[in-house]
């Protein structure tokens, strides 16, 4: 996990539990491990110190994540974003399809093995890419 | 099913979705922690069943998009 390790990440998901439980597993990663509950509070913290990869669920209050990845890839474009979600009123895929058009280089459907999540991200800073659906 | 209905089921979903997710990765992180072998085989079958539960989720999607719903055993 080499990617990850020393990098500083930023973490949004309004669900706390879910939040709690990605920086664990970022941190014992190695990373420099940020996090928001909302979009509006995570966009803010980005841009005061902007990290080098973005985690972001989709759904989320005050500022939802699609807004973020097009945000973050508009003004910070070597950032790299991977955009999660359980899905809501149009379904995981749809949420997840918004991203990529947004400019996500990563989507991951919740549930996602935490590994799977880890791996993505040391392979996005380890290794600039496509788009990758997973 | 009536719009409040759908919202309803779409929101049951997220939150099924965001339950197994964080089953999952209480798992994982557990796992982590080298634990006995006989922890470790049921916590891998906890993640197992927590991937399985996702599936239902998305099969119970599928199906109400289907516009029908069918369960057996």
């Amino acid at each position: 996990m080499d990617g990850v390790r020393g990098r500083k990440v930023l973490l949004m998901d309004d669900d706390i539990e879910l939040l709690r439980l990605m920086a664990a597993g970022f941190h014992a990663a190695g990373a420099e491990v940020e996090v928001a509950a909302d979009g509006q509070a995570g966009f803010a913290r980005f841009a005061a110190c902007p990290a080098a990869l973005v985690v972001t669920d989709i759904v989320m209050p005050l500022r939802e994540g699609v807004e973020i990845v097009a945000m973050l890839k508009s003004g910070w474009p070597e950032t790299k974003v991977i955009a999660i979600s359980g899905g809501h009123r149009i379904g995981s895929e749809a949420f997840l399809a918004l991203a990529t058009q947004a400019g996500a280089d990563a989507v991951l459907a919740k549930p996602a093995p935490l590994a799977k999540l880890l791996r993505l991200a040391a392979h996005l800073l380890d290794a600039p890419g496509e788009a990758s659906t997973a | 099913m009536n719009g409040n209905r759908r919202n309803d089921m779409s929101e049951l979903r997220h939150a099924l979705n965001n339950l197994f997710t964080a089953i999952l990765w209480t798992t994982e992180l557990a796992l982590e922690q080298a634990p006995p072998r006989d922890v470790k085989s049921a916590l891998e079958a906890i993640a197992r069943l927590a991937q399985s539960g996702g599936d239902l989720v998305e099969d119970l999607r599928s199906d109400a998009a289907g516009g029908g719903m069918s369960w057996s055993g």
